[in-house]
């Protein structure tokens, strides 16, 4: 099975919501379970939210295309940008063993991104940022009442 | 985001409703700081009714915790729903910040 939706957002921060709406809408339309919907949707914010915040250094607008696909058993959200070129997962985990007086304020975004799906992919391609969330969808017993797994 | 505030003699309860996000931290952020930076020294911040939290929520929390320790506070979060609970465990929050079931509890810690 092959499904694809796709959605083009400004880089403002309001948008954000437009894309939950249209992962929620996939979720459920495609009968997939439900305990995807937090982890993708927690996981495109806070991309999102760093592409809008930290991606551009203009203050123009631009397009952010998103495309989610439901391919193999797996879901997969693509975020697709023509900010500076930067790759989110490049940089490392923060220190979340420290007490809580030096406790670091950066990176928690991207370490949930990671702990959240299966595989996080970057590539540049015609100058624009590409990232790929896969997450594998598992139809087992009581998967409804997961959480984010 | 709404947040709603209720004073109790020496606690002051600050109940976050909705989403503490990128656009709704920096409203939670102000209404924080304000009350720390007043004359309170127990907060609770009540999470019974907040439905999503994501990383700049968390910055916004641990801020407020840093903020309260250094004024020999206490910043207690009542009431984690599942969702919420798991981003705080994922990032170690759950053990760097003072957690309780519910309010009653948060009185009593």
């Amino acid at each position: 099975m092959s499904d694809i939706q796709t959605i083009s957002i400004r880089n403002d921060l309001h948008e954000i919501q437009r894309v939950r709406e249209m992962i929620e809408a996939f979720i459920f339309q495609h009968g997939l379970p439900v305990s995807l919907v937090a982890p993708f949707t927690l996981a495109s914010d806070e991309l999102l939210t760093n592409v809008i915040n930290y991606g551009y250094d203009n203050e123009q607008e631009h397009a952010i295309h998103l495309q989610i696909k439901c391919e193999d058993f797996a879901l997969v959200l693509r975020i697709e940008d023509d900010g500076c070129a930067y790759n989110p997962f490049s940089a490392p985990d923060p220190d979340l063993t420290t007490e809580l007086l030096d406790r670091p304020a950066g990176g928690l975004g991207i370490y949930l991104v990671r702990q959240l799906m299966d595989q996080v992919e970057y590539d540049r391609k015609a100058n624009k940022n590409i990232l790929l969330l896969t997450k594998q969808i598992s139809f087992g017993k009581g998967n409804e009442r997961d959480g984010m797994h | 985001m709404e947040c709603i505030e209720e004073k109790q003699n020496d606690v002051v309860i600050l109940g976050l409703h909705g989403r503490l996000d990128s656009v709704t931290a920096p409203v939670v952020e102000q209404r924080l700081l304000s009350l720390i930076d007043g004359s309170h020294r127990q907060i609770i911040v009540d999470c019974a009714e907040l439905a999503y939290i994501s990383s700049a929520g968390l910055r916004v929390f641990l801020m407020a915790a840093k903020r309260v320790t250094q004024r020999k506070g206490k910043l207690i979060f009542t009431s984690l729903n599942d969702e919420v609970r798991q981003v705080f465990d994922l990032t170690g929050f759950s053990s760097i910040l003072h957690i309780s079931p519910s309010r009653e509890a948060a009185r009593t810690h």
